[in-house]
């Protein structure tokens, strides 16, 4: 089983292995998202310091969270990547074409699309390869703030190239777009 | 001299990167392109004069994203930046009249509904705003680095409405050769064209050598000539600055394998300077300049695909239209338009290439129900719509906001139709039906009718429509009432087939109507027409034999390659015969469970998800509806729901049986008509203000109506207000809000205020991905429902407590 499919199972709320018919259930799915998906990634690196208490960049990007401090701290990372990745805005259209229609598939669709933009942006982290990475850390989660996506987005203008908006409330739109952060050593 | 006389006659030279040259010169961080238009105007008018002592025939004002967004909401003054930006380049110009400055106009940063939240009108004012400023003083404008065909469409109507200077449109491609919104360069060639722009352009994102096989796509089709000006090769960072690397040398032999493609103009974008432009223009030199229009495609778009006409049988669907459907009649007199939306969805998946799309109700505001419809089919559907109305205010408002270029029906031979519709065409560019009737009625000849067609044609010349921009409708009679002149329909096809060479169209039920088996008139109908030319039936996509008949036909007619499309759909037709339905593969929409029988058919169909099957059981039962729901519907659901709890079973097919049970609800209440009283609640429920994540609200509404509570669905992204109102008109015996933001959570607590304070003493029940019992508790909800099953239980307990 390919790690999207098993990712949107898990997703999905599935405790037991799937059987057949649920196997070809999620696939169908999947097949549905990735006709209309079209991934688009970008990455900056920063030089990463730490000044005894706390990590930052020379740019303006607050770093200054427990999650964030456990996060380098732990491999003791000197540089910094923020990765973007969208499946793009055709994802989002073919989820809520079955709002009304198909519910269920609506959800099937849901959970694969998250369960693809989750692998194929590791599958561009690997490119990356970043030595000594830690976990990659998105907005929003933990004490990290989603005012965070904010400073990002001014940082890198670059984003609205691959079609990302933030909107007042720091959502991304296309809704199936993620930022995050890893620490990882030059 | 009109620089519009030059287009296409000879190379237009534009310049290159702006931004790359105020870095050059020392911009300072935080400050905006188009600030230094005001600060600094004398370094602004240098880069100018650099662009122009290169070569450059047009410069650009230094006005890229000069909208409201860039300039009022950060306190700055756009008129004045506007201004300054038109005096640097006027100033740089001097008096020479062999240069030319074109206000450039950005994209706005922001995305257009229903991707984004702008709206078209918005987006409209946003470009007209800036047009006004400038009309006048500039010999041009360029809209570039576009990246949504629609929000492209705003700005050419904001400058096409608020001048009448020439007009560049140029658009950005990803290096998967399409638009960030998935279109192709194909798509962008006919939508710009058929808008009327005086060239087209494409440009930024990509370097010369990644832009070369898109140059290529786009000279092979396209009728107007093309603009170049790529970056300077793909960004790079090196964390703190952008740059690129092709340099002027490099960048100019790209230019000349690009003239050698067909274009017509060239210039530069990000990270090109003076340089790449000087040596362009010599590079340019060595080839010859040749732009040859390529013939006509009469093309129709939606919002990603597109549709030509001409070729292979284009099917349109004719069921959005109430005419003879009270269903559907209802459904647009009660406001219920997204029934419509479904039976669109419905139609595509059945194999409609096209929709036609008609509201026509008397005394219902055709116009303003046309335009809600036609952005809530383009929301879900890819796929063009025919907008059919005899209302021109109807037509001309839904070619505005609709995304791509329409079908419109219909034009004929009536003077004064003519007169009022060929003007939308001619500026929406959509392509035109043409029906064979004018003052006199439908002529009973072929002959009569083919003139008609041909008075159109003339006609819409005047309009600078191209006949190939025309289907003709050569309008089909009953075959019952007027049998002869069914013949002469089919005669009328062939002339304007043969002898005016453009499509056909022709709506197909009515030559069957009052005779029995009607599909088998029908198809033998469209099996004469096809073989006379017919290009464009409008059709039921439901008549899967009529569908398959077109399939056949285009084998024969060998239109169908090979048999490609013939064989997909028809390769297990025979065992779809031989075999019964049971035995084949489930029916579409039908989840796939693999479950012991009970014993109860309808319990089995329920927790299986097999919708048709269940509705069947549910109807042959001799048991009273509530029997129904306690013996079988609520045991099923039960079923469901325990093995989703243990996580047997996973989301979508609980819902599947949701979706099934409420299907059996609705066929029970049908046949107790009056009795209103089996629906429980009424539920209202909403997704917070500011949150705009509905599928886990939707979950909920369709657990709760399966287990037959009446849900009142207030959407998503709902003010604490509007529920308020809602909880005042209805009555509800709980409110059900959903939000999946910590940031939303906020406007939650609000709405839960907000009823308190109001005095509407009704139990809430909240949920969401970021909702634990404890923040449920915080901001004062009754309840805290982990999931739709929980909401069931709560309900069926509030309920309980009401009753008793």
């Amino acid at each position: 089983m390919s790690d999207d499919i098993k990712l949107a199972l898990k997703y999905l709320g599935l405790k037991e292995s799937p059987n057949e018919e649920q196997l070809l259930m999620v696939e169908s799915a999947m097949e549905e998202i990735k006709k209309v998906s079209r991934p688009l990634f970008l990455h900056r690196f920063y030089p990463l310091h730490f000044d005894g208490e706390r990590y930052y960049v020379d740019v303006d990007l607050n770093l200054d969270y427990k999650s964030t401090y456990g996060l380098f701290s732990r491999k003791q990372s000197d540089s910094l990547c923020i990765l973007v990745s969208t499946l793009g805005s055709a994802v989002d259209k073919r989820i809520s074409r079955y709002k009304d229609t198909e519910p269920s598939r609506m959800v099937l669709l849901d959970a694969c699309a998250n369960s693809l933009i989750e692998t194929v942006t590791d599958e561009y982290q690997a490119k990356l390869g970043l030595k000594d990475e830690t976990f990659r850390y998105a907005p929003g989660y933990g004490d990290v703030p989603l005012t965070m996506q904010r400073q990002i987005f001014d940082l890198m203008p670059e984003i609205s190239k691959i079609g990302i908006e933030l909107d007042p409330c720091n959502m991304m739109h296309p809704f199936k777009s993620m930022t995050g952060l890893i620490g990882f050593k030059a | 001299m009109d620089i519009r006389d030059l287009i296409g006659k000879k190379f237009i030279v534009f310049d290159g990167g702006f931004g790359t040259m105020l870095q050059k010169y020392g911009i300072k961080t935080g400050v905006q392109s188009i600030e230094m238009n005001t600060i600094e105007p004398q370094t602004v008018q240098r880069i100018h004069k650099e662009y122009l002592e290169a070569g450059s025939d047009v410069i650009t004002c230094n006005t890229f994203g000069c909208d409201r967004f860039h300039t009022t909401d950060k306190g700055l003054d756009m008129a004045s930046i506007v201004e300054g930006a038109i005096r640097n380049a006027r100033e740089a110009i001097g008096g020479r009249e062999d240069k030319y400055c074109f206000y450039d106009i950005g994209p706005s940063g922001k995305l257009l509904e229903p991707l984004g939240d702008l709206s078209f009108d918005d987006a409209y004012e946003v470009f007209a705003e800036q047009v006004r400023l400038a009309a006048g003083k500039v010999d041009g404008f360029i809209a570039e680095t576009m990246t949504d065909l629609y929000e492209l469409k705003a700005a050419i109507l904001a400058v096409k409405e608020n001048s009448d200077l020439p007009l560049i449109a140029s658009v950005s491609f990803s290096d998967n050769g399409l638009t960030l919104t998935g279109a192709s360069p194909e798509q962008m060639v006919t939508t710009l064209e058929a808008l009327g722009v005086d060239m087209i352009g494409i440009n930024c994102s990509l370097g010369p050598r990644e832009l070369m096989p898109i140059v290529k796509r786009i000279t092979a089709v396209a009728t107007k000539p093309l603009l170049v000006q790529p970056n300077a090769g793909l960004p790079r960072f090196d964390g703190e600055n952008t740059f690129y690397d092709i340099d002027a040398d490099e960048y100019a032999l790209y230019i000349g394998e690009m003239i050698e493609a067909g274009i017509s103009g060239f210039g530069g974008c990000c990270g090109t300077t003076p340089d790449h432009i000087r040596k362009s223009i010599e590079e340019s030199k060595k080839h010859e300049f040749k732009f040859e229009p390529k013939p006509y495609r009469t093309i129709v778009t939606g919002t990603s695909t597109m549709v030509e006409l001409g070729g292979r049988v284009v099917r349109c669907g004719e069921r959005l239209n109430p005419t003879g459907k009270p269903k559907m009649k209802a459904a647009i007199l009660e406001g219920r338009l997204y029934d419509i939306v479904d039976e669109g969805v419905k139609q595509i998946e059945k194999g409609a290439d096209v929709l036609d799309v008609n509201v026509g109700i008397p005394n219902i505001d055709e116009e303003g129900v046309m335009v809600s419809l036609v952005k809530q089919l383009q929301e879900v559907i890819d796929a063009p719509l025919q907008i059919d109305s005899t209302d021109p205010k109807a037509l001309e408002h839904a070619c505005r906001v609709y995304n791509g270029i329409p079908l419109i029906n219909s034009v004929n031979g009536k003077q004064e139709v003519m007169d009022n519709v060929f003007p939308i065409a001619a500026k929406y560019g959509g392509v035109l039906i043409g029906l064979c009737i004018d003052e006199d009625g439908i002529p009973p000849t072929a002959e009569e009718r083919f003139k008609i067609a041909e008075h159109i044609v003339e006609e819409a010349a005047k309009y600078g429509i191209r006949k190939e921009r025309l289907v003709i409708d050569s309008l089909v009679l009953t075959a019952s009432a007027q049998q002869k002149e069914v013949m002469e329909t089919v005669k009328c096809v062939k002339y304007v087939t043969d002898r005016l060479g453009i499509s056909t169209c022709l709506g197909l039920s009515n030559v069957s109507f009052g005779l029995p088996n009607r599909p088998l008139i029908n198809r033998t109908f469209i099996v004469m027409a096809m073989l006379a030319g017919l290009k464009l039936p409008i059709l039921n996509p439901f008549d899967r034999e009529l569908m398959s008949a077109i399939d056949a036909f285009e084998v024969l007619n060998a239109k169908d390659e090979n048999a490609t499309d013939y064989i997909e759909r028809h390769a297990n037709d025979v065992t779809a015969v031989a075999t019964s339905a049971s035995a084949s593969k489930p029916a579409e929409g039908d989840a796939p469970k693999t479950e012991e029988s009970s014993g109860d058919p309808l319990y089995d169909a329920i927790v299986k998800g097999q919708k048709h099957k269940a509705v069947d059981e549910a109807s042959k039962l001799d048991k009273t509806p509530l029997e129904i729901v306690s013996d079988s519907l609520i045991p099923a659901l039960d079923k469901v729901g325990n093995d989703y709890d243990k996580g047997k079973i996973f989301l979508p097919q609980l819902m599947v049986s949701a979706e099934t049970a409420k299907l059996v609800f609705d066929e029970i209440r049908k046949n107790i008509k009056t009795d209103d009283s089996s629906a429980k609640g009424p539920i209202v429920i909403a997704t917070v203000e500011a949150d705009v994540h509905d599928i886990g609200k939707n979950i909920v509404k369709v657990v709760l109506q399966s287990y037959g509570f009446e849900v009142i669905d207030l959407g998503k992204d709902v003010k604490a207000a509007v529920i308020c109102d809602a909880v005042r008109e209805h009555k509800p015996i709980a409110v059900g809000l959903s939000a999946l933001m910590t940031t939303t959570v906020v406007y939650m607590r609000k709405t839960i205020e907000a009823l308190k304070e109001q005095g509407l003493d009704v139990p809430t029940f909240v949920g969401g991905a970021v909702l634990t019992q404890d923040v449920a508790d915080q901001i004062g909800a009754t309840y805290y429902a982990k999931d739709a099953m929980e909401s069931v239980r709560i309900c069926e307990q509030i309920y309980d407590e009401v009753t008793r």
